[in-house]
């Protein structure tokens, strides 16, 4: 994924975060996800301003033990929510 | 349920209620029997199914006036009428979140056992009703918006062909019109024949099950998270779009006041014992 991508959310989607864990559902789509708490974390910061790199600055500066699996694990969670259709990729 | 000897009743769920009439005294018998334990509530009338009978022994269903299926077997009538009676009051309930379910009590404290069709609970339902549970549905609960109470409707259990061995193992009796047997060997079977234990259609929910037959499985459960059991009853939820926020308010708080387990089995006695022992705590 090009880390300059910016994902933005696709509206429609009603969301409830537990334990740090995230349900969304989009009702138009018939979609409904569970979200580990990694990827409830790359999901808040999704804004649709942020880049991928932006992204995984912001989790590796609050993670800093974990840099190298944020660097390798956030564009795939974003891949996986762009495959479900929760994120659009600009 | 209610009824007179008019051949008609009424059925309540979800807030409305609907009205069976029958020229049939074999199918009116059959619904009379197989929805007693229904409760009937002072809603509006939401529908009325008539049922009618030709000198072939067919049978014709309408609802309000239109033919929903005409020239039907004895069989196929029942079934179908069944469906769609449930179906109809699923579609318009707006008070509580409804969930393919089937639910079971224990001193007032109910086991959901939530999943589609061929996950098997039917045949867990029953398998505990003979082990001494109290029934309240094998096919849908209604969540009141707190979580704090589940509505069911509490017809008669309905066992598929693949399921004959449980009332061939369980009942002691089968020669009665509260054991409903069709041609394919599938059976309408009043959870009393099981266990003189009259069914409720109301209970606190404390413990969620999502089973799952697998051939030879050993058993296997798994405690779910609430952001899990919250994912599952959505899946399983069959009128969220009349609640606001497509009833995820109302599936939280359901999924925070239970204790939810995924559940892999194959032997029926070793997940009722589980079931069982589970509830207790």
């Amino acid at each position: 994924m090009n880390p300059i991508t910016i994902p933005k959310p696709v509206p429609g989607f009603q969301t409830q975060t537990l334990d740090g864990e995230i349900v969304l559902l989009h009702p138009e789509q018939n979609t409904i996800l569970h979200v580990n708490p990694t990827g409830a974390l790359v999901w808040q910061l999704c804004n649709g301003v942020r880049s991928v790199t932006e992204v995984v600055i912001i989790l590796s500066e609050a993670y800093p033990e974990a840099q190298n699996e944020i660097a390798a694990d956030v564009p795939q969670i974003i891949q996986q929510f762009a495959a479900h259709g929760a994120l659009f990729k600009e | 349920m209610m009824s007179n000897s008019s051949g008609s009743l009424l059925v309540s769920f979800g807030g409305h209620t609907l009205k069976v009439v029958s020229d049939s005294p074999q199918i009116f018998t059959a619904i009379n029997t197989h929805l007693r334990h229904c409760p009937v509530q002072d809603d509006d009338l939401l529908v009325q199914f008539n049922v009618t009978a030709s000198a072939e022994s067919r049978f014709t269903v309408s609802a309000d006036g239109s033919v929903l299926f005409p020239n039907f077997s004895y069989d196929l009538a029942l079934q179908s009428l069944m469906t769609e009676l449930i179906s109809r009051l699923v579609a318009v309930c707006e008070r509580g979140l409804v969930i393919h379910a089937a639910a079971l009590a224990q001193d007032g404290n109910a086991v959901i056992l939530s999943g589609q069709g061929g996950s098997g609970k039917s045949t867990l339902a029953a398998w505990l009703a003979a082990d001494g549970l109290q029934y309240l549905t094998d096919e849908v609960i209604e969540s009141q918006p707190d979580g704090e109470l589940i509505r069911t409707l509490p017809r008669s259990i309905f066992l598929k062909r693949g399921s004959t061995f449980v009332w061939k193992d369980r009942l002691p009796k089968i020669d009665s019109p509260r054991f409903l047997r069709f041609n394919d060997d599938a059976a309408w079977i009043d959870p009393e024949l099981f266990q003189p234990i009259t069914p409720a259609s109301q209970a606190t929910p404390r413990l969620l099950i999502f089973p799952r037959y697998i051939a030879d499985a050993p058993l296997q459960t798994q405690k779910l998270t609430t952001a899990e059991t919250l994912f599952r009853l959505l899946e399983n939820a069959t009128n969220a779009r009349n609640l606001p926020r497509h009833g995820m308010d109302v599936a939280t708080n359901l999924a925070q006041r239970v204790a939810a387990y995924s559940l892999t089995y194959s032997n029926l006695e070793e997940a009722s014992n589980w079931i069982r022992e589970s509830l207790k705590h």
